[in-house]
């Protein structure tokens, strides 16, 4: 199996529900929906639902503002010891507008039917 | 320990984004219990290109995440913002914490009917204004999560 590269831009929608709690008067995207954005991105690209197993060294390193455009970076490894149907992801969420750096980090997806097979 | 009403006073988190119902504050140092209902979360994406990708129940793993975060962030709160014998928790505006990043983290076969979590937060330790601990997420006294994670304190400017 191949390593896997997967680009993606979003924009995110000022009018998003999340930001009348995160925060009032002061809205941020929550980092950790940078992660559900991952595992979104990796379901879509691979047409496969994923549970994320583990995530490893997460770094936020600057606030996601309402309407900034994410430009996602991932490197997908198959785990061979394990299964085809398990990878260990690392992204990068850049600002598309000067480059720099939202978030990185390093996350384990499972596919589902992997994960319930292990829960029966 | 702290009802939701206080847990407000302590951190910015509103609806539909305050993910945790209850903390209780350990007998000593950063440490504490809170609660956490992931039926509770409302939906909260209305609209764009986020809600075609994903629903909330697929947001499950960062939204127990989120509460770890919002508990530690509570207990640091607590600890350095008001005195053991302050019981107004009147919040300082100047001061906030900032999520930096987790580290560790797994989750261990969380099954979609397991919705009723606590979360047993324990400081590892401080590095200037930098907190870290350790959060285990059970339900029904089964593991379903663990891992490591820092929140910086900081003062807002201006």
């Amino acid at each position: 199996m191949h390593d896997i590269q997967i680009s993606q831009s979003y924009t995110i929608d000022p009018t998003l529900e999340v930001f009348k709690g995160h925060f009032p008067g002061a809205p941020i995207l929550p980092g950790v929906l940078i992660l559900a954005l991952v595992k979104a991105t990796v379901a879509e690209q691979l047409n496969q639902s994923f549970n994320i197993n583990g995530v490893s060294n997460q770094k936020f390193l600057q606030p996601v503002l309402p309407g900034s455009e994410v430009k996602l970076e991932l490197k997908l490894k198959p785990l061979e010891s394990t299964d085809s149907d398990q990878y260990n992801v690392s992204y990068k969420a850049f600002n598309a507008k000067d480059s720099s750096l939202f978030a990185k980090g390093r996350v384990i997806l499972n596919s589902k039917s992997q994960t319930d097979e292990l829960a029966a | 320990m702290l009802t939701q009403a206080q847990i407000k006073q302590i951190i910015p988190h509103r609806a539909p984004f305050l993910l945790i119902d209850k903390v209780r504050l350990g007998d000593s140092g950063l440490n504490g219990t809170a609660e956490f209902d992931l039926n509770q979360c409302q939906p909260f994406w209305q609209a764009g290109p986020l809600n075609e990708l994903m629903s909330p129940t697929e947001q499950k793993e960062a939204l127990l995440l989120e509460a770890a975060a919002q508990s530690f962030g509570v207990i640091v709160g607590a600890s350095t913002e008001h005195s053991e014998h302050d019981d107004s928790l009147e919040h300082d505006d100047s001061v906030q914490h900032l999520l930096l990043g987790f580290d560790n983290v797994s989750f261990n076969n969380w099954q979609q009917q397991q919705t009723c979590i606590e979360l047993n937060i324990s400081h590892q330790g401080t590095f200037g204004q930098m907190f870290r601990a350790k959060f285990d997420a059970t339900c029904n006294d089964q593991l379903i999560a663990s891992g490591l994670i820092s929140v910086m304190q900081g003062v807002k400017e201006g």
